[in-house]
């Protein structure tokens, strides 16, 4: 039962990740670097729906949500770290699957070497560098470094205050939007409700199933990769059925507008984003999550620890694209100025000619 | 041309790679091995009974008789080895590796620790203190979660030590006390809290250096978390049944029949509450997160206390030695069975943990 | 119609995932004259979209987002006055 419900839960977030080009590497770059703000608007729905829904369940007491530790160093490197490799990648962690479905060959060298790179730190040969990293942990007397803990709010009443007027906060400045221009696929609006939707199921179908959390992408990976290559299925749940499913969304939705094609990048591309799927990879297993089960999931428990994670894979990838625009823009003048001594030089040969 | 042939060859040998891991994974759920529901809700008579029948390990009961811990196999309850305990053993805790089971012993400050596959002791550890003296005696022991420390309680005191533990080796960390509390102490998911009886109630301390955060009025004499740590299970003496939420320590008294003073049971692998009555001859359900009851379970011979077994049962275990194997998401006795060399003072479940542990979201 | 003849660069960036993307095209962008015409073609959707986006946004002006294949986009567009 759980297994057909993760599977198609999959499904529907691949079909709807593909048509929403939901990619949060674009949306957390863009902060910084573009002016567009749809993937982030996009993104800050799919929290809104989240944050609320996630709060809401716990008060009815159908929710009792796992908070991710807060050990801080672990999350700022791991943080940074997933950041980086994302943007080499050509894609954070969901984006990867998804792009994975729809036949980009880089996307596929990028989750070979988030499987590679996750499976090093957790469990692997660098598991000491989680282990040492996660040691120094904070908590509030006890429990877990949430949004409520820390702020010492106990009432049921002050904490719909405080999330009522952060809600309102998003709410208006997702109003304010401007209209979307040159759109392909779904809009952001649609793109984050469903989105929203679809994670707030996997947290309510992984709560049937007997596991605290929403979804995920990290810790599926690693248990499907143990499965498969050491036939140990202890971390087999409802989330691993989910993950497979994704790519076969993808796919669908990419066959239905003939996006589904092969795409060969060239070596370079290819060895650039295997090597950031590897950085992806550690990034993850060390800051405990990604994109997803951080900058989605964690924040949607006002967990502290992946409001931080969130906020150091931001600067990852502002300081990976910042070397990008750095390297490209050098690339460019050199190859001007180069076109400039040519042009000198034919001048100054017409003149010696003359 | 070549680009065609290119791209059939990367689909046949993707078709290929999704075939297998196709196969793989159905083999896994037709074979059983696979499963998304690994904890039931305890909806009761939902789900069925999975019985782990390659396991290492083995079930603990501590048997005053011989002065042994003897090891029995979780599924038919035969005897497979004995330990040899130097004096008379008081308590015992297995390591969460199931490896090795920590004993303590009358009339000394040291524990001794044995080997649960081969049944030799290993090695003896001395718990050092700085705030008790020479003639303390460890009455109580509890591990965290992945193993990395060690909580000891004092017989007659308020003191609770901590201890870093890495390859059975044992080093004082912090020690405090909780005002006026005695008997074991429990702990939360992440041993970050800590709990012990007072006269008052229950006292919840932080772990880091013992501060007293509240005590929740309850009265129970034994508690028990769920497999989630979403709630603590309390019996008291006057056969009362109580649930206290771990995040707003809100507590309840359940309005059940009356129950037996002894610890209650949540099985690992099925969110559900067992308890024992108070005439001891039934085991009663209940869900243990909402509270709510689930049913009861007539065991054929009055039970002394109960116990996990590790493989999936419970066993309600009686004076004479006799055990009641239950299936606690059937919610039926599964099995009848009879321990080798006496009654048992106290039974622990100590499988053997091969699998990893996963460490991210 | 002005736009399809007088194209004064042309970047193929079909195999380009983001950032590379926009980046590649907004620094061609900046070595052209104003009021000359960069071609990128591109290989995806998202980029497809995002591109033309977040360059109307720097203030260039798109001319068109043309789809000659499925999984093929061509956008144009001319660089801003200043």
């Amino acid at each position: 039962m759980f297994v057909i419900g993760g599977i198609a839960l999959g499904l529907l977030l691949g079909f709807s990740l593909q048509r929403g080009g939901y990619c949060m590497n674009t949306a957390f770059r863009s902060f910084f670097y573009e002016k567009d703000r749809s993937l982030v608007r996009a993104w800050v729905l799919v929290l809104l729906i989240n944050v609320i829904g996630v709060q809401l369940l716990t008060e009815l007491g159908v929710l009792y949500p796992l908070v991710a530790p807060f050990f801080w160093p672990a999350m700022i490197a791991g943080g940074f770290i997933f950041g980086v490799g994302m943007v080499l990648a050509g894609g954070c962690a969901s984006g990867t699957y998804y792009r994975c479905g729809r036949g980009m060959l880089g996307s596929m060298g990028a989750l070979l070497g988030f499987v590679l790179g996750t499976a090093l730190v957790d469990g692997g040969a660098l598991t000491w560098l989680q282990q040492s990293m996660r040691q120094p942990t904070l908590d509030v007397r006890g429990q877990e470094a949430t949004l409520f803990n820390v702020l010492g709010i106990e009432t049921a009443g002050l904490r719909w205050v405080l999330l009522g007027v952060l809600a309102a906060a998003a709410m208006v400045w997702l109003l304010r939007a401007p209209k979307q221009r040159f759109l392909i696929g779904w809009g952001w609006q649609r793109t984050g409700l469903v989105v929203g939707v679809l994670a707030l199921a996997a947290w309510v179908l992984s709560a049937m199933a007997g596991r605290d959390f929403g979804l995920s992408f990290t810790q599926p990976t690693v248990a499907l990769t143990r499965y498969v290559l050491a036939g140990d299925d202890s971390g087999i749940s409802v989330a691993s059925y989910m993950v497979i499913g994704v790519p076969a969304g993808a796919l669908l939705a990419a066959k239905a507008t003939g996006e589904a094609v092969l795409r060969i990048p060239d070596p370079r591309t290819l060895l650039r984003q295997s090597g950031g799927g590897v950085t992806m990879g550690v990034g993850a297993s060390l800051a405990g999550g990604c994109n997803i089960g951080h900058s989605i999931t964690g924040i949607s428990t006002l967990s502290i620890g992946a409001i931080v994670a969130t906020i150091f894979i931001m600067l990852g990838s502002w300081t990976m694209t910042w070397l990008i625009v750095r390297s490209e823009s050098r690339n460019a003048q050199r190859a001007q100025k180069q076109k400039q001594k040519q042009q000198q030089q034919q001048s100054r040969a017409k003149e010696a000619f003359v | 041309m070549a680009r065609t042939k290119t791209a059939l060859f990367a689909h046949a040998v993707m078709a290929l790679s999704a075939l297998t891991l196709v196969a793989i994974f159905a083999w896994g759920i037709a074979s059983g091995a696979l499963s998304a529901d690994a904890i039931d809700r305890g909806a009761g008579g939902r789900g069925e009974l999975v019985l782990q029948d390659d396991l290492e390990g083995g079930v603990l009961a501590l048997q005053p008789d011989e002065a042994a811990i003897g090891v029995f196999d979780p599924l038919s309850g035969e005897r497979r080895g004995r330990i040899e305990a130097d004096g008379d053993p008081g308590a015992m805790v297995p390591t969460p590796g199931g490896v090795s089971v920590f004993v303590t012993r009358d009339g000394s400050a040291d524990l001794r620790v044995y080997s649960t596959t081969n049944y030799e002791h290993e090695t003896t550890v001395t718990l050092e203190s700085e705030r008790l003296s020479e003639d303390r005696r460890p009455e109580h022991l509890l591990f965290s979660e992945n193993g990395d420390t060690l909580f000891v309680t004092w017989k007659e005191s308020p003191v609770v030590s901590v201890y870093a533990h890495e390859m059975l080796e044992l080093e004082l960390r912090t020690e405090f006390e909780i005002a006026d509390s005695f008997g074991p102490v429990y702990r939360n998911r992440r041993a970050t809290r800590l709990y012990r009886k007072t006269p008052d109630g229950l006292a919840v301390v932080y772990a880091r250096n013992g501060d007293h955060i509240e005590t929740v009025e309850a009265g129970a004499e034994h508690w028990r978390f769920n497999p989630s740590y979403t709630h603590i299970w309390g019996t008291d003496s006057d056969g009362g049944l109580w649930v206290v939420d771990e995040r707003s320590t809100e507590a309840r008294r359940l309005d059940a029949p009356p129950v037996a003073d002894v610890p209650p049971v949540l099985p690992s692998d099925s969110d559900t509450a067992l308890v024992l009555t108070a005439d001891r001859e039934a085991v009663l359900a209940f869900d243990a997160r909402s509270g709510r009851a689930l049913g009861t379970i007539e065991l054929p011979t009055p039970a002394a206390h109960l116990a996990e077994s590790g493989a999936g049962t419970v066993w309600a275990v009686a004076e004479t030695g006799e055990v009641t194997a239950i299936d606690p998401v059937g919610l039926q006795v599964h099995e009848r069975l009879t321990l080798e060399g006496g009654a048992p003072t106290a039974v622990s479940a100590s499988i053997v943990q091969r699998d990893g542990n996963f460490a991210c979201f | 119609m002005a736009g399809k003849n007088t194209v004064d660069k042309s970047l193929d960036l079909k195999n380009e995932v983001c950032p590379y993307t926009f980046v590649k095209s907004k620094l061609a962008l900046e070595e052209l004259d104003p009021g000359q015409v960069l071609e990128v073609h591109l290989g995806n959707s998202e980029s497809a979209s995002n591109v033309p986006r977040s360059i109307d946004l720097e203030g260039h002006e798109v001319l068109s987002v043309d789809r000659p294949e499925t999984s093929h986009w061509v956008v144009t567009v001319r660089r801003s006055q200043q």
